[in-house]
């Protein structure tokens, strides 16, 4: 056993927390080693020294103590918000909840915007009305023609005049 | 006897042996508590609450931080009286409760240097001692500074094994580590005090 493996067993073995077998290799080094049987000693001088501390006793009140604490918690365990309802359980629910909540009344307001505005409509019946007039002079069978049949037809001209 | 020897033994917890004063086990005082006894629970109390406090001062060097600490302790123990293993002994039980509290506590104040244990409530101060008794004051006002200084995982090591005079397993198992990880920090701890405790060690 070198002096530092002994160095590092020195207070595991003056509490007699080793195995038989290391014990007797550290005492056997201890035997012929003065630096480490000074090392030892002072390792033991310091455990004595701690030795001197002093003791102190509970309160007379310490019982009563802990059954109010443990009434307190009760109570409170009862009476108060359970722990699903903590502030900090709860802010990620919240956060969620405020979340679905814009989302959704951006999606209203924007969806209400798209719904009742004219704006497209008009554009693809001026669209179309551009359309038609570039084919209207189309002779019958043409490709034109067709097209400003079809226009006709559709329900926004149902039962209205043809371009034509 | 020596100081040392009285200290040892004023400070560990009763054993199996003292489990039994009054004809009932701990585990089975636990059972009954589950059941809704709760004058099982202050037998419980009057056992074990002397040495939970000092456990606790020894951690804290504070006599009212330590009497809160043992108080929760207890507490947790009460609300976890249908968690508790019967085959469990109740003392190991108890003292992983109170180590857990203290090492949490301590590290709580760490984050908050405000909050730190004074440390100064010595029962016996230097003005209430004779002259004879002073430099053993010094000392014991010495040891607990250098006790205090340690960091929290040694100061609690050497706590349980000089105050608690438990072997490294049984701290092992109160630390919820191993017990190399035991003897590592209590060598560890051993070197810090020699040096904060140099020329009284010396002179010693």
């Amino acid at each position: 056993m070198t002096c530092r493996q002994c160095r590092r067993q020195l207070t595991s073995y003056l509490h007699k927390a080793l195995s038989d077998r290391v014990s007797e290799s550290v005492q056997r080094h201890l035997d012929h080693c003065p630096e480490c049987a000074g090392e030892a000693a002072a390792v033991g001088a310091v455990w004595e020294t701690l030795g001197t501390a002093k003791t102190i006793e509970p309160s007379p009140g310490f019982d009563g103590a802990v059954w109010a604490r443990v009434r307190e918690r009760e109570r409170s365990w009862l009476a108060g918000p359970s722990t699903l309802l903590r502030p900090a359980r709860l802010a990620p629910v919240a956060a969620l909840a405020a979340t679905v909540f814009v989302g959704g009344w951006l999606g209203f307001r924007h969806g209400r915007t798209e719904a009742t505005s004219t704006g497209p409509i008009q554009m693809a019946a001026a669209i179309e009305q551009q359309v038609s007039g570039a084919f209207a002079a189309d002779p019958p069978g043409s490709v034109g023609e067709a097209y400003v049949t079809l226009v006709s037809l559709s329900p926004a001209n149902a039962g209205g005049e043809t371009q034509r | 006897m020596e100081n040392r020897d009285v200290v040892s033994e004023l400070l560990s917890p009763p054993r199996a042996v003292g489990a039994e004063v009054s004809g009932t086990s701990d585990a089975d005082l636990m059972a009954r508590v589950a059941d809704g006894d709760n004058g099982a629970f202050d037998v419980l109390l009057v056992r074990h609450r002397r040495w939970v406090v000092n456990l606790a001062w020894q951690y804290a060097g504070d006599a009212a931080e330590a009497e809160d600490l043992a108080q929760e302790a207890f507490v947790r123990v009460y609300r976890a009286r249908r968690k508790y293993p019967p085959t469990a002994e109740f003392t190991a039980y108890l003292r992983r409760v109170a180590v857990n509290l203290c090492l949490n506590e301590a590290r709580r104040r760490r984050r908050h240097p405000t909050d730190s244990w004074s440390g100064q409530d010595d029962p016996e101060t230097a003005a209430d001692l004779p002259d004879v008794l002073l430099a053993r004051a010094e000392l014991t006002q010495r040891v607990r500074t250098a006790v205090k200084q340690l960091p929290d995982s040694q100061r609690m090591a050497v706590t349980l094994r000089r105050y608690e005079d438990l072997s490294h397993q049984e701290i092992a198992r109160a630390m919820g580590c191993s017990v190399s990880a035991v003897e590592s920090l209590l060598h560890r701890a051993t070197q810090n005090l020699r040096k904060a405790l140099g020329d009284y060690v010396q002179n010693s």
